[in-house]
């Protein structure tokens, strides 16, 4: 495949994925990403250290996050424009679902 | 008296664990735990030293994974971040702790995927080493030359070395590769 890459791919994104690419949405490091998905999934969902190691790992090659910064050894990432991209096709994708849920 | 009693503080323990049975191997550890005995290093091969201390519940995790250098400073970080206390790392198998509270058992892979993940990279790096061995082993008991008596000592030495890969070692690294194999297969049957 040339260098056009299907968006589509990455979806649908696991629940984990999906708030740690939301917490993202600022500029954040692990323990705030931590933090910010307890909090953002209303304490539903939890992140354990060596799934977001791994995700961050994952989703840096994937190229849709990216390191900004470093903090003593902390490492800070945020979106790419792709992985915006991602996370707003996910976001309407769980909107239809809402959306089609609400009928019960 | 107190200081009569067996003042013994620290105890070695050697034991040997397969790479599919390393939630069996967490359990242990948490057994020691309850019984006051806490992990303090663990070293190669397979030595365990434990502290003497007030039994508590603990939770004890193993991550495997290669890791270079300037990667390891970010993932302690994280771990630390969030409460784990560092243990020590044997063979890129990495040991963490962390106290149970209420009842709560804490743990360091919160999806099924990352889980899964985990047991990948060790069916990759044994898959790697079964591939190595094999193509050694293979490569000299074609070209080798069996019958051949009057083979100076060091081929000798070396022929056998292969013949033990061949009886003892490779299919060690089977029945791994496999148990592996089968345990990534559990995983991801346990998703929706």
């Amino acid at each position: 495949m040339s260098g056009h890459d299907d968006i589509n791919q990455y979806l649908p994104l696991t629940e984990s994925t999906y708030y740690i690419l939301l917490a993202l949405a600022e500029p954040m490091h692990g323990y705030g990403v931590m933090q910010n998905v307890d909090s953002l999934s209303e304490g539903t969902v939890k992140i354990g250290p060596g799934t977001l190691y791994g995700a961050f790992q994952t989703l840096e090659k994937e190229g849709l996050i990216v390191k900004v910064g470093e903090e003593e050894r902390r490492k800070i990432y945020t979106l790419t424009p792709k992985g915006r991209e991602v996370l707003n096709l996910q976001i309407s994708r769980l909107r239809i679902m809402v959306r089609s849920g609400s009928v019960i | 008296m107190e200081a009569t009693k067996n003042n013994t503080t620290t105890i070695k323990r050697t034991r040997w664990f397969w790479p599919w049975q390393d939630e069996k191997e967490e359990g242990w550890l948490e057994e020691m735990s309850q019984t006051g005995w806490h992990l303090k290093s663990v070293q190669l091969p397979c030595v365990y030293t434990f502290d003497k201390g007030e039994p508590c519940r603990n939770a004890y995790r193993l991550d495997y994974m290669l890791m270079k250098k300037n990667q390891l400073d970010e993932y302690l970080q994280i771990f630390q971040d969030a409460g784990w206390e560092y243990v020590g790392e044997m063979s890129n198998w990495r040991y963490w702790r962390k106290k149970v509270v209420n009842g709560e058992t804490p743990e360091i892979f919160t999806d099924n995927e990352s889980k899964i993940k985990k047991y990948q990279r060790m069916l990759f790096i044994m898959g790697f080493i079964l591939i190595i061995l094999t193509a050694i082993g293979t490569n000299m008991f074609i070209n080798g030359a069996w019958t051949d008596v009057d083979n100076i000592l060091w081929i000798n030495v070396i022929y056998s070395v292969a013949m033990l890969c061949y009886v003892v070692i490779i299919p060690i690294y089977v029945v791994v590769v496999v148990k592996l194999w089968q345990r990534v297969n559990q995983l991801k049957q346990n998703k929706l």
